[in-house]
């Protein structure tokens, strides 16, 4: 069956359809990952958007509930280049997976000509669509709404590791990163709308990553919490996590042309560097947080992108990329051993 | 080591590899040529070591000094010394050069001398090449290893109760030959092994090692820096389990099966190895993997560039060996710039948008060899496919090939395609595709071949798909074309010609596009043209450029046709880049230093066929095309590529004068009407007529067909039994008639004379003598040149002929005959209207750049008539690989079976033969001579005739004794094995013998 993608810059690529029938809508992100696609359509974060996947020949290896990072398939759409062939094979794994979510994919799409597209055009939305006719409007990314979908609904525990109690505020987190933290301390897991009135019972408060815009209205009440206990508690942060810290420290947010998606990016700080995965359309503006006491401790080694700020006296680290891989290398899970040791009070 | 070195200081000898032979190959030309080409833009003064004068290495203008010369270690502490030498790289060379190094090292030398070795120092290289310390290592550090136990005579049974996992391989010293290895499947079995074992009172210990055969075997390709940043190049997945070695592997990058988490682990595995063992520039790290417990376990690893390292570097756009390099000189990974971008940093990790694939080239049909693979390598060289999905870079890579897999399509018999697949061998590749076009099912396929089901099941469904286009060829071909699938495997199907396709292709203007290798997958933007084709809507290759002229490659290496083509391919894009040219290139082989993308102005990296070859020209509207380089790939697709866009966009001789030299018969005929000598010949049109005009000649005779590849369509008869065999085999292979049959002269000397030429002058480039007499493939002998050789008359006479080819077929460019001579009469053998493997050779030894010459008069212009001859002598030395084929009677014939040759240069004619005897390292004064009838042991003077028992005996207990043997000696086989497997010298011809002991 042909299905399109129709792109606000009026452009359009036609192809087939897999996956469940039905329009959807998003903005077009590209992940450059040869593997760790499950991971990827799993990962809240893309709540919202429409995964154009670069690398042709995926679902190779079937999907296993283990690897998931969500219950679900977050992304509005998928985007392939290699579909279905004549005979089926390990795709159909995929078609099932997207149908059971009611998420539609097109393939057979040159997906190096529209990353191309993403790439000098900036930031693009797009429609998929069961016919050709361009749509009225192309939505704004509803950033309350897709917290709310991707975010626990109910505040629990995770008995983790050791005595501390963790403050983590889910916006949308992947297991992987649970997990992680869990191995830190015991983790009060809530959403944004029940925030707690009283932080100091916590050792520390972690920001999970997740979907969306972090300028958007509904994280006003977090970001004015996190003004009221800084220096207070240690406060930790990954991906949407790390920029609504940003904001909360004095700094701006900016959005980038096309964003890092990915599993091969290296962050660097003059002498190491190491590869890492990131996911991320926004970015700390360096030039909003110079002069405010905020240490750039790693950098994008293409673009000089923050990807990791800390301030010592006030007990804030935070990270742009993904340490916790998954998909991507987990190269940099030194991150959680330095987030220990900073409720251990131990300096540098 | 200090982290920047002072430059002004330094002087850096960097040792090749030497001659080709298998499991060391042009990929060393393309490290070696890197790393020197970095150290000179460093404006440090390098030196050279490699004895394989087919390289670009090297030419001079890629270091300082070049050392022509074995790869021993006198010579390096002769170089050492003598150029004062304060940096060593041994990294870029294979297990040769590092061998090397590490045997300087061991010794103390380098350390008195005061001299470092560059790169990963020799305690790290230590731990990757001792295998216990290696396992201890990894041990210590919890990385999974193999387990393995050692069994004594005196302990065996209680330890091999204890053992519960199997299946286990058990290794003995038992057999002549090296280790043995044999599967034992459970405890009963291991027992009862063991027991007959220690029955024989010499046995010792055995070693019992887990079996990993069947485990999917990956590698992953790794640079770390002296700060320890380190990165994975990319990762690769052997379709071929475990149990066949990865350079026989047929290989997916990157891996298509492997689960993220378990590729991390790897991944994370490898950087941990490297960082233990403290590897300062690239590293190979192989893992087996068991997919079901997600175990995986450390196999070996390579601390230096290989074989894997070039097919890493080509897949990703990523020069390994360049950032090595760097590296080696103290740079960190964070400071060098990726250099395909340009604009983005060398630290992060290559993605791709396409998929990449490799296939190994055997040596088939060259070697009594059941043709089985595993442990030990025996493919001579590579081809690696790009697709924009992995079925069409699979199928890309076996057209690649240049084999016929035709056969295989119209094979229906299920039960042989079925045994076939059980064991791993050469063929196993064909009769895949055969059980895939018979659409069996992928479940039991991947059982029984040990390849992944997934990946059987999508290739499985597109051959479906193509028995499926019942309704012809041309409703369904813009389909087929998106699918991935090649002309030439269309044709193979459908008995449809690639031109038949190619017609039809053009009748709907469908041509491919081409897309760009950036390591991004188009994140960032490229400015290089690394280039490879997909039917797809947008083309990257740019805008048109004015003059361009698109380079035949050769392919991958092969016998006959190899590293020496591509050489004279990256002289040829110099030469054109110096005349103001634009230059494409197109290959398909990944080793190569014509598959740099640095070296043309344009690289398509394809399979040497029609539709690819017309892709590029309806894409890029060159001005000409270079075919001479290919070896006799590009004259086999002259004549259609001339049909299609007119003989003139083919620079150098026309296809229709290609034909007439290339149809034996229209030669033969043309030399008769010349008034050229010729041995006496027949046309022969079938089976019989063969046996019938063989005996007009006693059956002495010489039978070739026309379009041969390194001699493989020729045969030399000497009597009746041959004739019969021949016959025989003919039913086998598919030969086309006519054949001609012509007189083979015993004892005849052969010459090799290669010219240049516009349409109406040419010039000599070189003249080379063989050793062996005519019959013995030119490729397979030692050949000389130098004053003298030949001398004037002959050579006037040769001049003659070669003026009287250049007016009857308006030679254009390189140009190739050989000669032989006997009795002071001069016969024509062949004449081939392209460069020859010699080239290289020629150009080293007169210190002439032949390739721009001969490339200057293809352009018109006119020659050098005065011609600068050295004053030198100068040997090309053939090696040859009959260790890795244990059937082989190390007989020379008209079949080539060399893989590669070394070079020496003397002075004198004298001098000359003391090098040629270095380079087989003779260091002894005793010689065993095997002659036809009688074993002598020569020592000086001294000549005492023994018995085979008593030759024996002597060769086992001395560790330089040459050994020679004749051609007609009945001891040859066991003669030559046992000298190349205790590695003392061997001469394996009398020719050789006699001409250096000649006075």
């Amino acid at each position: 069956m042909r299905r399109f993608l129709l792109l606000e810059d009026g452009s359009s690529f036609g192809g087939k359809a897999f996956g469940s029938f039905g329009d959807s809508n998003g903005e077009l992100v590209f992940n450059t990952s040869f593997t760790g696609y499950y991971e990827i359509m799993t990962d809240p974060s893309y709540g919202g958007q429409v995964i154009v996947f670069n690398f042709p020949s995926m679902f190779y290896y079937d999907f296993t509930r283990d690897i998931a990072q969500s219950d679900s398939v977050s992304a509005s759409g998928i985007v392939v280049r290699d579909g279905m062939l004549p005979g089926g094979g390990s795709f159909r794994i995929l078609d099932d997976l997207l149908k059971s979510n009611q998420i539609p994919g097109i393939y057979g799409i040159d997906t190096r000509k529209l990353t191309k597209k993403i790439r000098d055009a900036g930031n693009l939305r797009g429609f998929i669509s069961s016919n050709d006719k361009m749509p009225d409007y192309f939505p704004e990314m509803n950033t309350g709404e897709l917290i709310k979908r991707f975010s626990t609904k109910q505040s629990y525990r995770i008995n983790g590791n050791g005595s501390r109690n963790i403050l983590y505020v889910d916006m949308g987190t992947k297991k992987s990163l649970l997990d992680e933290m869990s191995k830190l301390g015991n983790l009060d897991v809530v959403n944004i709308f029940n925030l707690p009135e009283n932080y100091e019972a916590y050792d520390a408060v972690f920001l999970s990553n997740g979907p969306g815009d972090p300028g958007s209205r509904v994280f006003d009440g977090l970001k004015s919490d996190l003004k009221e206990i800084i220096g207070s508690i240690p406060i930790f942060g990954v991906c949407l996590g790390h920029q609504i810290i940003g904001e909360a420290i004095g700094g701006k947010i900016e959005k980038m042309k096309f964003g890092h998606h990915g599993s091969n990016h290296s962050v660097g700080n003059g002498t190491s560097s190491f590869i890492t995965s990131h996911n991320h359309n926004f970015r700390i503006a360096e030039d909003s947080i110079s002069g405010k006491g905020i240490e750039i401790l790693y950098r994008d080694l293409n673009d000089g992108t923050p990807e990791m700020i800390g301030m010592e006296e006030q007990m804030v680290l935070s990270s742009q990329f993904h340490p916790e891989g998954s998909p991507g290398p987990r190269d940099s899970t030194g991150f959680f051993e330095s987030l220990r040791s900073v409720m251990d009070g131990i300096k540098n | 080591m200090a982290s920047k070195i002072d430059k002004e200081s330094m002087r850096v000898l960097v040792i090749g590899s030497g001659p080709v032979v298998i499991g060391q190959s042009a990929e060393f030309d393309y490290a070696g040529t890197q790393a020197c080409r970095i150290l000179k833009e460093r404006g440090i003064y390098t030196i050279l070591l490699n004895s394989n004068p087919a390289t670009i290495q090297t030419d001079n203008y890629n270091a300082d000094i070049v050392h022509i010369e074995p790869i021993n270690v006198e010579n390096a502490k002769r170089i050492i010394e003598e150029e004062r030498v304060t940096h060593i790289v041994g990294s870029m060379g294979g297990q040769t050069a590092l061998n090397l190094v590490m045997d300087l090292h061991k010794t103390g030398y380098l350390e008195e001398k005061g001299v470092s070795i560059l790169g990963t120092q020799p305690e790290s290289i230590r731990i990757a090449e001792d295998r216990e310390l290696f396992h201890t290592v990894m041990e210590a550090n919890g990385i999974a290893i193999p387990w393995s136990v050692s069994l004594k005579r005196g302990n065996f049974k209680e330890i091999a109760r204890t053992i519960d996992y199997f299946p286990v391989i058990l290794r003995t010293s038992f057999s002549l030959g090296g280790l043995s290895g044999k599967i034992i499947e459970d405890g009963k079995e291991l027992i009862s092994v063991l027991e007959e074992i220690f029955s024989d009172k010499n046995q010792e210990s055995v070693e019992i090692e887990k079996s990993l055969l069947g485990l999917i075997e990956m590698e992953y390709e790794i640079i770390r820096d002296h700060e320890g940043n380190s990165i994975m190049v990319c990762n690769m997945e052997n379709i071929d389990p475990m149990g066949v070695h990865t350079g026989e592997s047929i290989v997916v990058t990157p891996s298509l099966t492997i689960p993220d988490n378990l590729h991390q682990k790897m991944r994370k595995t490898a950087l941990q190895i490297a960082e233990i063992t403290g590897i300062i520039g690239a590293c190979n790290v192989q893992f087996a993997l068991d997919l079901d417990s997600e175990i995986f376990y450390v196999v070996e690893i390579n601390p230096r560039t290989s074989r894997s390292s070039a097919l890493a570097s080509k897949a990703s756009g990523y020069p390994i060996a360049k950032v090595a390099t760097m590296i080696m000189l103290g740079d960190s990974l964070g400071e060098i710039s990726n250099p395909i971008t340009k604009n983005t940093s060398a630290s992060f990790e290559p993605s791709m948008d396409y998929v990449i694939v490799k296939i190994p080239i055997w040596p088939v049909g060259k070697f009594p060899d059941s043709g089985s693979i595993g442990v030990s390598m025996k493919s001579t060289g590579e081809t690696m496919g790009i697709g924009r999905s992995f079925e069409e870079a699979f199928m890309k890579a076996v057209v690649s090939t240049e084999l016929d897999f035709g056969p295989y399509f119209k094979n229906n018999n299920d039960s042989e395609i079925m045994n076939m697949l059980r064991v791993p061998n050469w063929k196993r590749l064909g009769f895949v595709m055969s059980a895939l076009n018979r659409e069996m099912d992928p479940a039991k396929l991947s059982r029984i071949t040990g390849w992944q089901v997934n990946i059987l099941e999508r290739l499985g469904s597109l051959f479906a798909h193509l028995n499926n286009c019942k309704d012809g060829l041309e409703p369904n071909i813009k389909e087929l074309k998106k699918y991935g699938f090649p002309d030439r495997f269309i044709s193979w199907h459908t008995g449809i010609s690639e031109y038949e396709i190619f017609l039809m292709r053009q009748r709907s203007n469908l041509f491919p596009c081409f897309r760009m290798i950036d390591s991004s997958s188009s994140e960032f933007s490229s400015q290089t043209k690394y280039l490879y084709s997909t039917y797809d809507e947008e083309d990257e290759s740019g805008s048109l450029k004015e003059g361009s002229i698109l380079i035949l490659g050769s392919g991958s290496n092969r016998i006959g046709q190899g590293l020496e083509f591509d050489y004279s391919s990256v002289k040829a894009i110099h030469a054109l880049k110096k005349f103001g040219y634009n230059t494409l290139i197109i290959n398909s082989n990944p080793e190569t230093v014509s598959t740099d993308f640095n070296t043309s102005d344009e690289l398509y990296f394809e399979p040497l066929t029609l539709e690819y070859v017309s892709g590029i020209i309806e894409k890029r509207k060159p001005y000409g095309l270079i075919i001479q380089f290919s070896g006799q790939t590009g004259q086999n697709m002259a004549h259609d590529i001339g049909e299609i866009y007119g003989e003139d966009i083919i620079l150098g001789t026309k296809p229709s004068s290609i034909e007439r030299i290339e149809n034996r018969t229209l030669f033969s005929r043309e030399l008769d009407r010349l008034g050229i000598k010729q041995a006496k010949w027949e046309q022969v049109q079938s089976v019989e007529e063969i046996s019938e005009k063989s005996r007009k000649f006693q059956d002495r005779v010489i039978i070739r067909g026309s379009f041969i590849i390194g001699g493989s369509s020729m045969f030399v008869s000497r009597n009746e039994e041959d004739i019969d065999f021949f016959i025989s085999s003919l039913k086998l292979n598919n030969v086309k008639f006519p054949l001609l049959l012509s007189e083979f002269l015993e004892d005849a000397t052969e010459y090799d004379l290669d010219f240049i030429s516009n349409e109406k002058q040419l010039s000599i480039a070189g003249i080379l003598k063989q050793i062996e007499p005519a019959g013995i493939h030119s490729g397979d002998s030692i050949a000389i040149c130098g004053p003298g050789i030949p001398d004037q008359e002959l050579k006037n006479k040769m001049m003659g002929i070669a003026e009287k080819f250049l007016e009857t077929y308006k030679i254009v460019g390189f140009t190739n005959i050989q000669f032989m001579e006997k009795n002071g009469q001069l016969y024509v053998i062949e004449l081939n209207a392209r460069a020859s493997r010699t080239i290289p050779f020629i150009s080293k030894t007169s210190g002439i750049n032949w390739v721009e010459r001969g490339i200057g008069m293809m352009l018109g212009h006119n020659g050098h008539l005065n011609e600068a001859y050295t004053e030198e002598y100068a040997a090309k030395i053939p090696v040859f690989p009959f260790n890795r084929f244990h059937e082989s009677d190390y007989v020379l014939s008209a079949e080539m079976r060399s893989t590669g040759e070394g070079m020496v240069r003397a002075k004198t004619l004298e001098d000359l033969k003391e090098k040629i005897k270095s380079f087989y390292s003779i260091r002894s004064p005793q010689y065993i001579f095997f002659d036809s009838d009688r074993i002598l042991d020569i020592e000086g003077e001294k000549i005492v005739q023994i018995t085979e028992r008593e030759a024996i005996d002597i060769i086992n207990s001395s560790q330089d004794t040459c050994v020679i043997c004749s051609t007609e000696s009945k001891s040859r086989k066991m003669a030559s094995h046992l000298a190349d497997m205790k590695k003392i010298p061997l001469i394996n011809n009398q020719y050789i013998w006699n001409f250096i002991n000649s006075k």
